[in-house]
């Protein structure tokens, strides 16, 4: 179990906030922190690994103290056991693939687990390769596989899928989950992506300016089981705009965008950007080959 | 697949038609409150009080405010259960004479009936 009991000033670009967060993730759960960019989420993170000092509070993980403010504890990032994917992959251009892991072992680690997880990401015919001439989706496995050679017992990913495009997202959001369940990990994941959150995550806890304001499982979280509807999609709001005595609302969805036709009432109350549930009933879609 | 019906304030029943079953959606329960949803567009508007057409869901009602577009017409129909908005197109509302102060009955066929818990 993960105890987080923050308190820290942030500086940020709306001026100063004051994190101030209690959070608990249970062993072996996979969990998103979702909210808006500033709300704290990335500083949590840090937190967490070590990369960022708390102000006061404590951090407890299986039983185990790694920071305390009171009494003064306070691990180093490499003797927390973490593994930290980044959005941007983070990784070493000048070494190869087999190099870049390799980097992260502790000292004197066995090697033995270069291998295994080169296997296992399907990366042993790329080893050799720098990071350079890999796609995104190549360079995020090596990420995530460099992230596991300490065999970490939490995994932070931080927006891991967010630059890719939506076929490899849906491939590696497969791969996290078996990544997750194979290593045993408690994850935690950094998402805006509501169908990838509730793909993958067994809780979700929303931050906004440095608070949890909302927890719960994560089809609960977007009301997404709160209708018999079972033509149903999240997606975001692009435009609103009137015609005649309606609104046509377009929402993107995944890579497609499409149009919701709704009363003003129900307009009134979505301002572009809006993450929204489009539902209809199974009866009322046609179906044609393609 | 189940039909549920719903009793809503006011003695109206409203019946729709899902594909869970009392086991897929433990929901669906006797007694247990569902709101029910429908789109403004899905509503048909009748000024025949028995009129015999296959449409499950009727609730008489009293045209209270009409905004008429080039193409579509949205009304305002005041009923027990509260105000309901029919979207319809202006020719029909044209060629049926709707108008404020008319009395009305407004249907809804049950596959437009979503149910949340």
């Amino acid at each position: 179990m993960i105890n987080l009991n923050l308190k820290k000033t942030l500086g940020s670009a709306g001026g100063k906030m004051d994190l101030d967060l209690q959070l608990i993730v249970e062993k072996g759960q996979f969990v998103t922190l979702f909210g808006e960019s500033g709300a704290g989420k990335t500083s949590t993170l840090r937190m967490l690994s070590g990369l960022l000092k708390p102000d006061s509070g404590t951090i407890e993980v299986g039983g185990t103290t790694w920071f305390d403010s009171c009494k003064n504890i306070d691990l180093k990032p490499q003797q927390r056991k973490v593994g930290y994917v980044f959005q941007d992959y983070a990784l070493f251009p000048n070494m190869n693939v087999r190099q870049n892991l390799e980097y992260a072992l502790r000292k004197g680690q066995d090697k033995t687990i270069i291998g295994e997880l080169l296997q296992f990401a399907e990366l042993g015919p790329l080893e050799q390769r720098k990071p350079e001439t890999l796609s995104g989706g190549q360079k995020q496995r090596v990420a995530l596989a460099r992230a596991l050679v300490q065999r970490p017992e939490i995994l932070i990913l931080d927006e891991p899928l967010s630059a890719l495009d939506l076929k490899m997202r849906i491939k590696l959001q497969e791969y996290l989950l078996q990544v997750h369940k194979k290593f045993k990990l408690t994850t935690i994941l950094v998402s805006h992506d509501i169908g990838e959150i509730v793909k993958l995550s067994d809780k979700v806890f929303e931050l906004q300016n440095g608070r949890v304001i909302k927890k719960g499982a994560a089809a609960d979280f977007f009301g997404l089981n709160k209708t018999s509807a079972k033509f149903r999609f999240s997606g975001e709001i692009l435009k609103i705009h009137r015609e005649d005595v309606l609104y046509v609302i377009s929402v993107l969805i995944g890579n497609d965008i499409i149009k919701v036709v709704a009363d003003r009432t129900e307009a009134d109350e979505f301002k572009i950007g809006d993450q929204v549930l489009v539902a209809s009933k199974a009866f009322n879609p046609i179906i044609q080959k393609i | 697949m189940s039909v549920v019906s719903v009793q809503v304030d006011g003695n109206v029943e409203f019946i729709s038609v899902l594909l869970d079953t009392p086991e897929s959606a433990p929901y669906l329960k006797k007694d247990r409150s569902v709101k029910v949803l429908f789109k403004e567009m899905e509503v048909a508007v009748t000024t025949q009080k028995d009129l015999d057409i296959s449409i499950e869901n009727r609730i008489a009602g009293k045209i209270v405010d009409v905004e008429k577009g080039v193409l579509l017409s949205r009304l305002t129909i005041e009923t027990k259960i509260g105000q309901i908005i029919a979207i319809l197109s202006t020719l029909s509302a044209g060629q049926m004479g709707l108008a404020e102060k008319m009395n009305v009955m407004i249907m809804v066929k049950m596959n437009e009936i979503i149910l949340a818990p």
